[in-house]
């Protein structure tokens, strides 16, 4: 598990937890490139995504008395990245019919031009894994996100979500269960098409 | 049975760790980070100019419940509010009327029928007014 720089500069946290805004500024000049990338992934293009870095630096900053250290300090921020970005989306951060995740790994298919400028497209195979991950429920979608994007241990999720390590787990299991029953369904369409 | 299922769940794990190491962090956007802070600062000095009062309306408005919730307690035990009860207390210092018992009107009547008609009229007299018509003598 990489640590983030920030495990490093306990003193930092301390320090932007008392209100000193210059250690606070120090952390994020560290923290910004990595959740710059992620907001990318999220939101699939620049500008939206500097909105979400930039909100979710300023709620960090807002909800900072209440970082208790039981996770990583990167963890805490992931969480609240994922919030602010489920926020932004409002009626649409509810998750996607599956019959959309065919015709949403389709029309990539059709657009090479955009394929080739994007960054984050890297074919059908990422476009379906992340159409899935974007039709599963919210609660599934935070954990399979913090576990493997965020690369945040069980233990770590539970704590910065608040439920216990055995919620994570199940709820771990039911969102691999949905993914593997929505590519099951994919195929069969698939199949059926050709 | 369980074994395809957990090489399908593994492969699933294997596909998301590949796309998570796949998102490259971002140069360093200082601009986005100055501007960031530039918000953060001036949402400090806000903080620190906003009167206590505009700043803490959680605040005011629970002390405006509280002294609601006390002055209601306190009000009826404010002795010059309630109003004194003229006719209650009427009430209770008039004495009982001492009317006949039921036993008082069988020894009137042993004792005739003037008996028992005075002791009817004293009874009446305690119920009715003076000025009834009941006690006129008939024309």
């Amino acid at each position: 598990m990489p640590t983030s720089p920030t495990e490093d500069h306990a003193d930092l946290i301390a320090q932007a937890r008392g209100g000193d805004v210059a250690a606070f500024s120090e952390m994020m000049e560290e923290l910004q490139p990595r959740l710059m990338g992620q907001a990318l992934a999220f939101c699939g293009d620049d500008h939206l995504a500097q909105d979400l870095v930039q909100e979710t630096m300023i709620a960090a900053w807002k909800s900072l008395p209440r970082f208790d250290g039981s996770c990583r300090f990167f963890t805490w921020l992931y969480v609240i990245l994922l919030r602010q970005h489920r926020r932004s989306l409002g009626w649409f951060s509810r998750r996607l019919p599956l019959a959309t995740l065919e015709q949403q790994a389709a029309a990539n298919r059709f657009e090479p031009a955009a394929a080739q400028d994007s960054e984050n497209v890297e074919g059908p195979a990422a476009e379906l894994l992340r159409a899935m991950l974007t039709a599963l429920p919210a609660r599934h979608r935070e954990v399979v996100r913090l576990r493997f994007y965020a690369e945040a241990s069980e233990v770590e999720i539970a704590a910065a979500l608040g439920i216990s390590t055995g919620t994570v787990k199940s709820r771990l299991h039911h969102a691999l269960t949905k993914m593997r029953r929505m590519k099951e369904k994919v195929n069969r369409l698939r199949e059926a098409a050709h | 049975m369980s074994t395809p299922l957990r090489d399908d769940d593994q492969s699933l794990r294997d596909a998301l760790q590949h796309d998570a190491a796949r998102i490259s962090k971002r140069p360093f956007d200082a601009a986005l980070h100055q501007a960031t802070m530039r918000r953060i600062r001036a949402l400090g000095a806000t903080e620190s100019k906003t009167p206590w009062f505009v700043s803490w309306p959680a605040l005011a408005t629970a002390a405006a419940v509280a002294a609601m919730i006390i002055a209601v307690a306190l009000w009826p035990s404010r002795p010059s509010s309630r109003p004194v009860p003229t006719a209650a207390i009427a009430v209770v210092v008039s004495p009982v009327s001492p009317r006949a018992s039921l036993l008082s009107y069988q020894i009137a009547a042993n004792e005739g029928d003037a008996a028992l008609f005075a002791r009817l009229d004293h009874d009446a007299a305690d119920l009715l007014p003076a000025s009834s018509p009941v006690f006129n003598a008939p024309q």
